[in-house]
């Protein structure tokens, strides 16, 4: 994510456009919003700690950003954006495959995906909920595409059962994986990934 | 919930015994927090907010409690405990595996249908408490799980990973609660009653 807050913008001049300098210098301010986030929790989250992290001028922030909510808000979308972006990618590799192996990829994906960014997977799953209403918001809309994403794959194997089955999957799933990131357990994402695919899959099939 | 919360302390002594009132304000404080919290939600909530709706004087608060998470940490724990017991009274009832587990969670829908603050204060805004409101919860989940653990294995007794089949089971439900309990819609939690009962019979295809 944001892989250009690490482009060296030197003080003075830099010979960069204008434009350029914004978006290194938003996303540096995203990046540190994700790892303050992970670190601190939102409640302890402040402009000045953010600021500190991304070495960023309070000046700067409020040119890109309305308020800490909507830097947050931001960080998230787009954080959500690339994992379904992942998501798509692994489905679209496995069009012709059984609905099985494409709910196994999806999980994959996501979890693959949390695994490589832990900030990130801390900060969507974890601290969202403590984000406010509009935290709960873009967190029930998350799930409510996933749950869509599952009671598609459902429909192919098991078209007796409906959204209210799809979404106890999805939140059943998600209360596993919000523990290992809780615990810091990043790292065993892609196998706890291989576990809920079987334990989903025999839910599903018997 | 708190059935001594009602009772009348008028100014003065009251002629009960200090360890008596001491239980009826503390009954009181822990409504008025799943009032509050229910309402605000935990972030918003203040100690004015809870000393408002519980009458209470700010030194009787302090001598109660420390602080808001201690406060509330007392009524998730009274509330889990509340919840616990109806599942497990449930689950002990129940022809075969199937019917228990309908029961049980049925149980745990009617709870949150009879006192629908109390689940709100519990499922919904331990996810808004900090690390200390996440681990409580997690361990409420744990223990539910552990509860239906017999059940689920005489349901599947070929899981390979029962652990985290009851975590995703409790998950799972408690995933369908949440958005009807942050709104307090009871009309939908009777509706999804009987489906989250269902889902034992759907889920698990082998017999």
């Amino acid at each position: 994510m944001w892989e250009q807050a690490a482009t060296k913008l030197t003080a003075g001049p830099h010979g960069l456009e204008p434009a350029l300098v914004a978006r290194v210098q938003r996303e540096r301010i995203l990046e540190a919003m994700a790892a303050t986030v992970a670190e601190l929790g939102y409640q302890q989250l402040t402009i000045g700690k953010l600021l500190g992290r991304a070495g960023i001028s309070k000046l700067t922030f409020y040119e890109l950003f309305d308020s800490k909510e909507q830097c947050f808000a931001a960080a998230y979308d787009e954080s959500i954006a690339q994992a379904f972006e992942r998501i798509e990618s692994a489905c679209a590799a496995e069009a012709l495959a059984p609905a099985e192996q494409r709910l196994g990829a999806t999980i994959d994906a996501l979890l693959e995906f949390f695994s490589e960014e832990p900030a990130v997977a801390r900060m969507c799953v974890v601290e969202v909920l403590a984000a406010g209403p509009a935290g709960r918001e873009r967190r029930a809309a998350t799930m409510d595409r996933l749950a869509t994403m599952m009671e598609g794959l459902l429909a192919e194997v098991r078209p007796d059962l409906g959204p209210i089955a799809a979404r106890a999957l999805v939140g059943g799933a998600e209360e596993v994986v919000f523990g290992a990131i809780d615990r810091g357990q990043t790292a065993e994402l892609p196998q706890l990934a291989a576990e809920i695919a079987d334990t989903q899959l025999k839910l599903i099939r018997g | 919930m708190w059935p001594q919360s009602d009772v009348k302390l008028t100014g003065g002594p009251h002629g009960l015994a200090p360890e008596v009132v001491r239980e009826i304000q503390r009954e009181r404080l822990l409504k008025a927090t799943v009032e509050v919290v229910s309402q605000k939600g935990y972030a918003a909530t203040t100690v004015r907010d809870l000393l408002g709706a519980s009458g209470l004087s700010r030194r009787t608060y302090y001598d109660l409690y420390g602080d808001k998470e201690a406060c509330y940490l007392d009524a998730f724990a009274e509330i889990a405990r509340q919840v616990e017991e109806r599942i497990g009274t449930a689950v002990g009832r129940g022809a075969d595996g199937r019917e228990r587990m309908r029961l049980a969670l049925e149980a745990l829908v009617d709870f949150c249908v009879e006192e629908p603050r109390a689940a709100c204060a519990c499922l919904v805004e331990s996810l808004a408490a900090g690390q200390p409101g996440r681990s409580v919860r997690a361990a409420l989940i744990e223990r539910i799980a552990t509860t239906l653990g017999p059940v689920l294995s005489e349901l599947r007794p070929n899981d390979p990973n029962p652990d985290l089949t009851g975590r995703a089971t409790v998950g799972g439900v408690f995933e369908l609660l949440y958005g009807p309990l942050a709104r307090q819609d009871v009309a939908r939690l009777r509706e999804l009653r009987e489906q989250i009962g269902e889902l034992p019979t759907v889920l698990p295809t082998s017999a």
